[in-house]
């Protein structure tokens, strides 16, 4: 009780600390800075008199502003040339030669802007402050993306600080149509993300609905854009991932072509995309830098391979154990040769290896480099030959989990890769119980399911459910970007339809 | 508000599984270890008129490849493993069968299926029913009659395939027209006239090894063996049941010709036509035919074209001989396998439909008229026989 008392007289007085106003009195001003970042070692409280001027104080947080602009053009303007005497405020602000400077008149405001790193001045007898937009940012170097790598295509990828991955989007889009709505999430993180959208080829509705749903988040802080992800998209309890988390700045901006809108978090080098369907998951943005015959043969593997993920043990399992007349005669005598000396049913044999292989994986993630080798060495063996002649697993068995594995690997988007892992197990349940049947009933409840989901508004099956013949282009093939000549209808009335001019269209030319 | 949506989410898979803990006894699961796969199966009649199963069951073999460290499956050819039993009807012997057997029985892989010599003669009904009525036999299983025992079929241990079904269901694969189904007999037997073909198996000596071999056609009426047809009438009646595609046809030229000439048929069609006058019921058989010639050690010039049609008027009466042999078998024993009955039906239904009640009178009466049409096409890449015929008179040639 009386903990929670102490609680809240802390939160009370971090309150009513901020709520203040700034005050004419500078002292008093300093006394209520500094009380709000009592024992806060990294705040640098600098006070100086103005030469022929007013006492100052300045207030800046050592590592995350930049002290050298800040004494090249702050301090040392103030104190060796100083006002000609004039103690007002226009007069001080005037030799500051810092592009972008504004006033507050808060100490929320203060508070808010000093831990964005920005340095603020306050005067003797003002009730008003100034800040300088000089942060710096310790930052790692712009790199390849690591979880989606090309062979043909850009080279950057996005990293943890904001302004440097818009400044790689405006770098591509340098039209004035393309805004960017920054608002800032999380309680005590204040995160900035940044709302990424082409005026007049995006929905108005679409970036006001991610507003929104932006607001209602209450939380006391953002970390990752997985936490943001969590908060807004549409079906919090579905596996599948209805937003598209990249961090590429050329996927981006196709997207936003299209009249996707793109979100960004301060702190994470994913951004995220919506609204998504299940095929523009399953693209790689590859797809668009390789010709486009074998980008479409890409894609229908990748397609192919995907129903392989999910179903291929499962179908092995259920075929087994229920449907040996399906199998070709000379497969069921050779699996039943090697089946022969296994103790456990098919099932058990299969979720045995899949696990395995899983948690092999999942150890290969996490494992630092040096160790990394020895998890692949003992993972081999383990699921490689020991197991068989052991005669723990089949020989078939083993296949079947590699293929599996080499299978889901295809699987562009690492989130709907993961949930497609995660969804054999229960089909592969179903299978051991009812055999096809129980496959089949699986598979009608995961497509009722994803044909409910909805990203942004938009049918998470689409173009395939509801129809839309005319995205078949850019779903189930990938047409030349010529061909491409229409953008996507997602949502409400507002299309701007043509991406190429009807006569510029080379297919009219043949 | 979430939470209570996710108990209600979680609770469906719940009270599905607790539900299905009330059900194990309906789970019919069978683990591949468990089965005895069945590769095929013979029926006989034993001397008390009982019925003798025959079934040829795939040995999975020892621990042979689990041993060896990823070793593929070894190719030791093994005796294949029979096990018989007795019983009063199939289903009774097959349940005696697997009180024989550690491991389910499982029909689903039977390839063939033989009927014993005296069981075709005696009746196949008791099985025919057996395998209709199952749900597990293949309707695509391969059906034999044996001349002789049918286990000694199965027992037989090929040198070149897994067992003896297989043998015999790739020797039915390359010759089409003795590739009858399960599924052929039952829709051939549910005709008018109640009459099927199954091709005859039986073990030849070549080599001082014995061999199965198909050797043609076995005809049955109302589910009873009536006729054996041998090689040759079994491919004029190929030739009526359009069923044949591919064949050498060789035949002597003339008396005084040394040579033999052989053709290979490509192109075989065979048309029936019916017609009734009065009381005379015909049907005119027009087989029209295409093929190579493939070999002639005649001193015929095949380059000429008077030769050629020679050629051809010899070979259409080869046919004309052959069919004419088989339709005469057919009429001999009464047997509609010619299928003339379905087209009179087709022609003259009315007719047909008064007279299919005594069609064993009218069959054996039908005048049978033959017309052949043959041409060769091509008299392959040498023209004449110039270089390998050493009796040829100088310049006589070209």
């Amino acid at each position: 009780m009386n903990d929670n008392k102490g609680l809240e007289s802390i939160l009370q007085m971090q309150r009513e600390l901020l709520a203040r106003p700034i005050s004419t009195s500078l002292r008093s001003n300093t006394d209520v800075l500094r009380q709000l970042f009592e024992n806060a070692s990294d705040v640098v409280f600098h006070e100086f008199t103005i030469r022929n001027g007013p006492l100052a104080l300045l207030v800046y947080i050592d590592g995350i502003t930049d002290t050298k602009e800040l004494e090249r053009h702050v301090l040392a303007p103030l104190k060796t040339d100083g006002t000609d005497g004039e103690l007002g405020w226009e007069a001080v602000i005037q030799r500051i030669s810092v592009s972008s400077s504004q006033s507050v008149r808060t100490i929320q405001k203060a508070a808010d802007e000093l831990g964005a790193g920005n340095p603020l001045l306050l005067l003797e007898g003002q009730a008003v402050g100034a800040f300088f937009a000089i942060p710096f940012w310790q930052m790692r170097a712009i790199e390849e993306p690591q979880a989606e790598t090309v062979v043909r295509g850009p080279r950057e990828g996005f990293i943890e600080t904001l302004h440097v991955n818009l400044s790689m989007i405006r770098r591509r889009l340098q039209t004035p149509a393309f805004k960017l709505k920054k608002l800032s999430i999380g309680r005590y993180t204040k995160t900035t993300c940044a709302i990424a959208y082409i005026e007049g080829v995006t929905d108005p509705n679409l970036v006001e609905e991610m507003e929104r749903r932006l607001k209602d988040i209450d939380v006391d802080g953002i970390v990752d854009s997985n936490h943001i992800e969590e908060w807004i998209e549409d079906n919090p309890l579905s596996l599948f991932p209805q937003l598209q988390a990249t961090e590429r700045p050329d996927v981006v901006v196709s997207s936003l072509l299209e009249g996707r809108i793109a979100l960004l978090v301060n702190g994470s080098p994913f951004s995220l995309i919506a609204p998504v369907t299940l095929l523009t998951l399953m693209q790689s943005s590859e797809d668009y830098y390789e010709r486009s015959f074998v980008a479409t043969g890409i894609r229908w593997l990748r397609l192919l391979i995907s129903f392989i993920a999910i179903l291929m043990p499962s179908i092995y399992v259920a075929v087994l154990s229920f449907h040996q007349e399906m199998i070709p005669t000379a497969l069921l005598l050779t699996i039943s040769k090697s089946r022969e000396q296994i103790p456990f049913p098919a099932l058990f044999e299969a979720l045995l290896m899949e696990v395995t292989f899983e948690a092999l994986r999942e150890a290969g993630i996490r494992l630092p480099k040096q160790v990394g080798s020895a998890v692949s060495i003992v993972g081999a063996l383990v699921i490689g030959q020991a197991a068989i002649s052991a005669g723990i697993v089949s020989s078939p068995m083993i296949m079947v989990v590699a293929i599996t594995g080499v299978a889901s690997f295809l699987i562009p988007n690492y989130q709907l890769g993961l949930a497609i892992r995660l969804i054999r197990f229960p089909i592969m349940f179903c299978a051991g119980l009812l055999g096809l049947y129980g496959i089949v009933l699986a598979g009608v409840f995961i497509v009722v399911h994803m044909l409910s989901l909805r990203s942004f508004g938009v049918p998470y099956l689409s173009p395939l459910s509801p129809i839309q013949f005319e995205q078949f282009k850019d779903t189930l093939v990938r047409a030349p970007s010529w061909a491409l000549n229409k953008r996507p209808h997602l949502t409400g009335s507002i299309w701007n339809k043509l991406r190429v001019r009807p006569h510029h269209s080379r297919l009219k030319k043949g | 508000m979430a939470i209570r949506k996710m108990y209600r989410i979680l609770s469906i898979p719940l009270a599905t599984s607790l539900c299905l803990l009330l059900t194990t006894g309906c789970w019919d699961r069978v683990e591949v270890n468990d089965l005895a796969i069945v590769t095929g199966a013979g029926f006989d009649l034993t001397d008390d008129n009982k019925i003798k199963l025959t079934i040829q069951i795939f040995d999975p073999g020892s621990s042979s490849e689990s041993s060896t460290m990823g070793g593929s499956p070894s190719n030791e050819r093994k005796q294949p493993l029979l096990e018989s039993a007795v019983g009063l009807n199939t289903a009774d012997a097959a349940s005696k069968l697997q009180e024989l057997l550690s491991r389910k029985f499982f029909w689903g892989q039977a390839d063939i299926f033989v009927f014993g010599e005296k069981l075709a003669k005696h009746g196949i009904q008791d099985p025919m029913d057996f395998l209709t009525r199952h749900p597990h036999p293949r309707e695509r299983a391969n059906m034999y009659i044996s001349k002789g025992n049918a286990d000694s079929i199965l027992q037989w241990e090929p040198h070149i395939e897994r067992n003896s079904s297989e043998v015999l269901r790739e020797m039915s694969a390359l010759q089409s027209g003795l590739d009858i189904k399960l599924l052929d007999v039952i829709v051939q037997l549910g005709s008018d006239v109640h009459t099927t073909v199954i091709p005859w198996v039986s073990m030849k000596t070549s080599d001082n090894k014995p061999t199965p071999y198909l050797g043609g056609y076995a005809s049955f009426q109302d589910l009873k063996l009536n006729h054996w047809y041998n090689q040759q009438k079994t491919r004029g009646l190929l030739w009526l049941r359009n069923e044949i595609m591919t064949a050498t046809l060789t035949a002597k030229p003339g008396d005084d010709d040394p040579g033999v000439v052989s053709l290979q048929l490509l192109d075989t069609r065979c048309r029936l036509t019916p017609s009734i006058q009065g009381n005379k019921w015909r049907m005119k058989v027009t087989v029209t035919t295409k093929g190579d010639l493939v070999q002639s050690t005649s001193s015929m010039d095949v380059t000429k074209l008077e030769n050629i049609e020679k050629l051809e008027d010899l070979f259409e009466g080869v046919i004309t001989k052959r069919i004419s042999s088989a339709v005469q078998t057919a009429q001999k024993s009464n047997t509609d396998v010619l299928l003339f009955a379905r087209e009179y039906h087709r022609h003259y239904p009315k007719q047909y439909d008064t007279a299919k009640l005594n069609w064993k009178t009218i069959f054996p009466a039908i005048e049978v008229e033959y017309e052949t049409e043959m041409t060769i096409l091509r008299t392959g890449l040498i023209g004449k026989n110039t270089s390998l015929s050493k009796s040829r008179k100088e310049g006589e040639g070209p």
